[in-house]
């Protein structure tokens, strides 16, 4: 009979250093999220945690920690003086404190230039998973790799020179001014524009004990670089969003058609939105199209702004819902929104791109739309506006997707434990 | 009984910020100086909304810091913590200035005007040299590789 001890804390006895360069608690943005459930997951599982975070005086995009104790695992957090941030020196004293604690395994988690380079430094004392999060190992302009208003086909692996040119134009700018930002604070401490940099990123890829992308799509070109490819996606506590019935709807209150997230950034295809929305009020189709552009003053119509909301308010905007859209005009990494859509039981109508592809289920759980095609968005969500019956259909066909494979213990279990597994018997 | 004004500068976490200020400040009298037209549900979270101008030309910041000037400010909050925004709470005569930005930790101001204009041209050194640095290793690869 299997030991019940062992079925709970499948992963006792695994020493897990996780790496993080970007790691801030309060979070500041979905990666720390994401993180802070893994970590919470693999210690119910088990396994002895260790964070490791970067903080360079002045930044607020890294390193803050204040409520440390909240954190499922102790912290280490090395400090470095704005400027003082090298790669050597960072790497030695990181693989100094990586000794001392002697992990069987380095998860390294988020980080741009510098991540693949420490990757490739640490590699020769410890097997090395690589999380990705967005495009950051493929881009040197932005996590985004999105130009010209498409998604960019290049990978600076694969075309360096051409790749360093781009990034150098669109951060001119923001480098001469002496004020960076965490991207380019990376880029110049890691000498991203060198071809050196290009060697040992591609070494560190390809010595890695594995890499972990978001999305099918993504996997497939990142075993081009590492056979080792696995697809874990992003999830949320399910169980926190509770299903509420679709509102009433009135003269007084339209049908709310709801464009989530950071939808200020181009790459998330509020312009798109904005298109369809006119086309179906042209159409004489009465729906209240909101989204949630952060300046409380944007406005365009049809389309009208709730402003920035919290993770609270977000859920509450999704009850109030009836379709909910991501129209991604870039290689969405996950969408992490269409899954907290699918946990309230409202359809999604998305791009069919990234991580969007893999999460919706065409026909069941929502529907799949082109990516930058407003007609065709408009359409999809002119049929579900018109068919209550498959909103109710697809709502609670999402619902039951989100619990199976994208709450965190679902994600936990299926694809950390059975990954670190390995690292454990080594 | 104080007077908190918190100037609006495009930051997202407006809500959060209004929010943690009435929490820090309970007793205080809270204004939000932020442009005409600025959403009622936001600007109820305040006290008082005084219309700001949404362009900061030169012009309109002088007239925006005597308005604030003539507030009398116990305390007065910038939503980011750059070199521009910290020296105007500088030269608002308020008893204590800070910076509430998207983490919506509260901080106090504690740089003076002539440090922060000393880093702010020692940043713009460095990254002009950078800047340089990097186009012309770039520059000489790139020939490198051509001559090759």
């Amino acid at each position: 009979m299997a030991d019940p001890m062992a079925q709970a804390q499948p992963l006792a006895g695994l020493r897990l250093a996780i790496v993080d360069l970007l790691f801030s608690w309060p979070p500041n943005g979905g990666a720390d999220v994401d993180l802070f459930h893994v970590m919470e997951g693999l210690v119910q599982a088990g396994a002895e945690l260790r964070l490791f975070v970067l903080h360079v005086s002045g930044s607020w995009e890294r390193g803050r920690l204040s409520r440390p104790e909240t954190l499922p695992c102790s912290v280490h957090r090395f400090e470095y003086a704005r400027g003082d941030l090298k790669i050597n020196t960072f790497s030695a004293d990181l693989a100094q404190q990586l000794r001392a604690w002697s992990p069987d395994v380095v998860f390294m988690a988020h980080g741009f230039s510098l991540k693949p380079l420490l990757a490739e430094h640490l590699t020769k004392h410890w097997p090395i998973l690589i999380r990705c999060y967005a495009h950051e190992m493929a881009c040197l302009r932005d996590a985004r790799r999105f130009r010209d208003g498409n998604p960019c086909p290049l990978n600076n692996l694969r075309n360096f020179d051409t790749c360093r040119q781009c990034a150098m134009e669109h951060l001119s700018l923001a480098i001469r001014s002496g004020q960076w930002n965490a991207w380019i604070e990376e880029f110049v401490a890691a000498g991203a524009w060198r071809e050196e940099w290009s060697e040992t990123a591609a070494r560190g890829i390809r010595q890695a004990a594995g890499l972990i992308v978001s999305n099918t799509e993504l996997a497939r070109e990142a075993r081009e670089f590492n056979p080792e490819v696995y697809v874990v996606p992003g999830g949320t506590r399910v169980q926190d969003i509770r299903w509420e019935p679709e509102p009433p709807e009135d003269a007084q209150n339209p049908p709310m058609v709801f464009l989530p997230g950071r939808c200020e950034d181009p790459v998330k295809g509020l312009a798109v939105f904005r298109r369809a929305a006119t086309l179906l009020t042209e159409r004489g189709v009465q729906a209240d199209f909101c989204c949630t552009h952060p300046d409380p003053l944007w406005t365009e119509p049809p389309v009208r702004s709730l402003g920035w909301l919290t993770p609270e308010e977000t859920i509450r905007a999704y009850s109030a819902s009836r379709i909910v859209v991501v129209p991604s005009v870039w290689h969405e990494p996950f969408g992490l929104v269409a899954v907290e859509a699918m946990a309230a039981s409202r359809p999604v109508v998305a791009s069919r791109t990234g991580g969007l592809a893999d999460i919706i289920v065409d026909g069941e759980t929502g529907l799949l739309v082109p990516p930058n095609d407003p007609a065709a968005l408009a359409d999809a969500i002119a049929r579900l506006l018109a068919e209550p019956d498959t909103r109710a259909r697809m709502g609670a066909a999402g619902r039951l997707r989100a619990e199976l494979y994208y709450d965190w213990e679902a994600i936990i279990n299926r694809h950390y434990v059975p990954l670190l597994l390995g690292f454990r018997a080594r | 009984m104080a007077r908190v004004i918190l100037l609006y500068s495009r930051g997202p976490h407006i809500r959060a910020a209004l929010r943690c200020l009435r929490e820090t400040f309970p007793d205080a009298e809270l204004y939000l100086f932020a442009p005409a037209g600025f959403p009622g549900e936001i600007a109820a979270l305040a006290d008082y909304h005084v219309p700001a101008p949404a362009r900061h030309t030169p012009l309109n910041l002088i007239r925006l810091l005597l308005k604030i000037r003539k507030h009398r400010p116990d305390h007065f909050v910038v939503m980011f913590p750059s070199f521009r925004l910290t020296l105007f709470a500088q030269l608002t005569g308020a008893g204590q200035r800070w910076v509430l930005p998207p983490d919506v930790m509260l901080r106090p101001i504690v740089a003076r005007p002539m440090n922060s204009l000393v880093s702010a041209l020692r940043n713009r050194i460095r990254g002009e040299l950078t800047y340089r640095r990097i186009r012309c290793e770039i520059q000489k690869t790139t020939t490198d590789k051509r001559n090759r």
